[in-house]
């Protein structure tokens, strides 16, 4: 609440009076500017969603900018629809996005508020671990190798433990613990609240923002993610949408098809190829614009937050 | 604290729980699994290999689980082949080009990896379809047998090598009747063609200058399958060692011929890139911004697979539909032969080789050692040696009788309407779901009847394919592997020739550098060694002609 009130006065300071020329050039250039980066960024997109719903013969013989569909057919879907692969790639992913996004989380903000309560046993210590790992790691194949002993190959769950904290993250919670005066903390102790307590009736509640924010991270990072995919999951069942997204675009490209497994000789429709190609990108990329827009409000308030009482 | 700890307990061991479930339950009387480490199928109409129907009445028929691991794209496959085989948890089969792998298939052997067979009399005796076709055919026997003279994978072979002549670029044949030109045979009347699709409106829409005389592509950074394709009338191949067609032995593209007939292509090519005959952005176009022109009706000479040519007509028609051509039915993709150079033969260019390729060697299966281990070694040389078998031959190549294919009489096979009149997919696409015509990497004949059958539908196909066979072979090399050591002298020395030699050769041909570079260039080439990675592979192919 304060601060929405600071917002507003805040305002009225900058419009105050009568702008002067050189402002309203200036609004005038930096809106230009900023249309012109929004067209930019939105393009690319708007392509694939326009070479998406076009006719797939004519998309096959045309180069150069889409502003339209080229002529109207909802083909690409329907191949994206027929296309298992995609749809087990939804389950994984979903799967990652909620269920690991809420791991992620736990272990984070647990991990969060033991480093910000100065008191405890080894703190410097683990202060130290945990921002050691941020610049240093194991590797690629004594990462693979823990994982093998550990029994993960080819589990779904290979994909999220090993990157359950992710320290930065850690580091952005911690501080906004942190923020929250040492006062309540202690008069919730004096009420008989445990840690435990103190944790998830006191703490999350007031870092809410920062929460949202981070899992929002966490959740993109699941959505895209495809490299952990490649080196613990063996089944393409289990394959994440991202990894089944990335064989459809590359496995057929005629650079890729020499060495191992395709001939050049596929006899493949490259014109359904492409289709299904530009569908596939659609399909994947709407859900998490979807978590965007909702969510976007705590975004840049979580960050700051985070930021500013550090 | 202790709630804490036993939270965290609890939870630890529910995620634990989770994957087993993810596992199927298996009954008593279950098949024999097999764990195949392979890429799946990936096809627009189909994912998984456990899909298809050839694949599951296979598993039906020898009583098997033939489970499929690993990554679709191929970049990622060799990533994922190598951590598995760095971790040591390997699969029962396992599909991978050991020339990837340091040493080749000698040293897969030597590691423990691949379960030797050829010495193993009683391995040996499981798979007599393999064997008796080794023994059958020289050329095959050549390209499989390793170094040490035995025979450890298994690779899809051809049975008419004539299916292997699809590397080569076609012409629009309307365009020159519309313009009252012959097809050109030379590297001379190529230019006299191109000249005249750059002058005069050879695609008819009115405008004489948005006709594009020869396009091409950029596969990776060192394959322009077009303008590659050109350097074999010269006697070349682009970047690799091949047959050098006079003495019979390896040689570089810079090194033969003193490096005159690199330095003529590469002229010519410059000359006909000034003069606007080239398309100005070959260099680094992708497969579809070249396909494209092709199928807008700008391209006049064009790389083309003989499975390409039913795509590109289709778009064609309707480009020039829509541009409103009186007869777009008119449209001709016509196959050159391969263009005679200085000395009259015309060496086809197949960067595959795939011509004198009899067996698919650089796609080979083997059994590994864990199958021994897993008990599974019977089921797996079963089941290799059933697809070598005229009735799994039928099966992988045209899928199950009554469904898919129909058999006449005489034995002739013929696609069911489920393939040819699928309602959602092209009939190239739908045949995946029950058969695997057109595709090798698996143990199994290929079959020339069942890849014609889809490959040359289109009569303009058919001639397609018949004049890049008229190709000669003299420049391709067949497959075979160097040793650890060689491979690294050769590696070592080729990277950086290549990287030298296609930085030069490209610029020189754009106009960015000037001519006078290409002699610099064979001097610097020369000093990095380049006779040294020449003997390391005649070497090598002295070893397999030995064979």
């Amino acid at each position: 609440m304060n601060t929405t009130v600071r917002a507003k006065t805040r305002k009225k300071v900058w419009y105050y009076g009568n702008p002067s020329t050189g402002s309203k050039v200036f609004d005038i250039v930096n809106i230009v500017f900023m249309l012109f980066l929004v067209a930019i960024t939105l393009y690319p997109f708007l392509y694939v969603l326009f070479a998406s719903l076009s006719d797939p013969l004519r998309l096959f013989a045309h180069s150069g900018v889409l502003l339209a569909p080229l002529g109207f057919s909802l083909k690409g879907y329907a191949y994206v629809f027929n296309y298992s692969a995609i749809w087990n790639g939804y389950l994984v992913t979903l799967f990652l996005a909620t269920v690991g996004t809420a791991c992620n989380m736990m272990a984070s903000l647990l991990f969060a508020y033991v480093l910000s309560r100065r008191g405890t046993m080894l703190h410097g210590f683990f202060t130290v671990a945990a921002v050691f790992t941020m610049y240093f790691n194991g590797g690629m194949v004594p990462t693979y190798l823990i994982v093998k002993a550990v029994g993960l190959i080819d589990s779904v769950w290979a994909l999220i433990v090993p990157g359950l904290i992710n320290t930065f993250y850690v580091i952005i919670l911690r501080t906004a613990i942190s923020g929250v005066p040492q006062e309540m903390i202690e008069s919730a102790a004096l009420d008989g609240a445990g840690e435990l307590r103190i944790l998830i009736r006191i703490m999350i509640p007031l870092i809410v923002p920062t929460i949202v924010a981070i899992s929002l991270f966490v959740m993109v990072g699941y959505w895209n993610s495809w490299t952990s995919a490649l080196l613990y999951i063996q089944d393409s069942k289990k394959y994440p949408l991202q990894m089944v997204l990335r064989q459809i675009l590359i496995i057929n490209d005629a650079s890729a098809s020499s060495g191992a497994g395709t001939t050049y000789q596929t006899g493949e429709d490259s014109a359904t190829r492409m289709l299904l190609k530009y569908a596939t990108i659609i399909v994947s990329v709407v859900p998490i614009i979807c978590v965007y827009i909702p969510l976007q409000k705590y975004f840049t308030k979580g960050i700051m937050i985070g930021a500013l009482k550090g | 604290m202790k709630k804490l700890v036993s939270l965290i307990c609890a939870l630890a061991l529910l995620l634990c729980l989770v994957p087993s479930s993810f596992a199927e339950t298996t009954s008593s009387e279950a098949p024999v699994e097999i764990t195949y480490f392979r890429q799946d199928l990936a096809r627009n109409s189909i994912a998984y290999y456990s899909d298809a129907a050839w694949f599951q009445e296979l598993e039906k028929r020898l009583n098997v689980k033939i489970k499929i691991i690993g990554p679709a794209s191929t970049d990622d496959y060799n990533t994922a082949v190598n951590i598995m085989l760095v971790s040591g948890d390997y699969p029962d089969l396992l599909f991978f080009d050991w020339n990837n792998y340091n040493g080749g298939a000698e040293a897969g052997v030597e590691d423990g990896i691949i379960l030797p067979i050829s010495t193993n009399p009683d391995y040996k005796a499981k798979v007599p379809n393999w064997f008796n076709i080794i023994d059958s055919n020289e050329n095959i026997r050549r390209a499989v047998t390793l170094d040490d003279g035995s025979i450890d994978f298994f690779c899809h072979y051809e049975t008419n090598i004539a299916r292997s002549a699809y590397w080569g670029y076609a012409i629009r044949k309307d365009w020159l009747d519309r313009l009252n030109l012959a097809v050109p045979t030379t590297i001379d009347e190529l230019y006299t063609v191109l000249k005249a699709f750059k002058e005069q409106d050879a695609n008819g829409n009115g405008d004489p200058n948005d006709e594009i005389p020869l396009t091409s592509c950029n596969w990776w950074t060192t394959v322009h399958p077009m303008m590659d394709s050109l350097s074999a009338a010269f006697g070349l191949k682009v970047n690799t060692m091949y047959r050098d067609p006079q003495t019979g032995k390896m040689t570089y593209w810079t090194e033969y011929n003193d490096g005159k007939n690199f330095k003529d292509y590469v002229t010519t090519m410059r000359k006909w890139y000034s003069e606007g005959l080239i398309d100005p952005e070959y260099v680094s176009q992708k497969y579809e911004a070249c396909s494209a022109k092709i199928t807008g009706d700008k391209a006049g000479v064009f790389f083309c697979f003989p499975d390409s040519v039913l795509n590109y007509k289709k778009a064609l028609k309707a480009t020039m539909t829509e541009a409103g051509y009186a007869n777009p039915d008119d449209v001709m993709i016509y196959g050159l032969v391969p263009l005679a150079g200085s000395d009259g033969v015309p060496y086809a260019y197949d960067a595959d080789n795939a011509m004198v390729s009899y067996a698919g060697s650089g796609q080979p299966t083997v059994i590994t050692t864990a199958a021994v281990k897993h008990g599974t070694v019977d089921k797996c040389l079963e089941l290799i040696n059933y697809l070598y078998s005229d009735e799994g031959s039928d099966l992988i190549n045209w899928g199950v009788e009554g469904v898919s294919y129909t058999k006449d009489a005489d034995g002739t096979k013929h696609w069911t309407d489920l393939v040819t009149k699928d309602p959602d997919y092209s009939m190239s696409d739908a045949v995946f779901k029950y058969a695997l015509p057109t595709l090798g990497a698996w143990p199994k004949a290929m079959s020339y009847e069942a890849w014609a059958s889809l490959n040359l539908i289109d009569p303009d196909a058919v001639i397609l394919h018949q004049n890049y066979a008229k190709g000669d072979p003299g420049l391709l090399k067949p497959t075979f592997s160097l040793t650890a050591d060689e491979a690294e002298t050769y590696n070592r020395i080729i990277t950086d020739v290549n990287t030298a030699v296609s930085e030069v050769y490209l610029a020189v041909i754009t106009g960015t550098r000037p001519l006078e570079d290409l002699d610099t260039l064979l001097t610097q080439v020369d000093e990095m060694g380049i006779q040294e990675a020449i003997d390391c592979y005649q070497t090598a192919y002295e070893r397999y002609l030995a064979k």
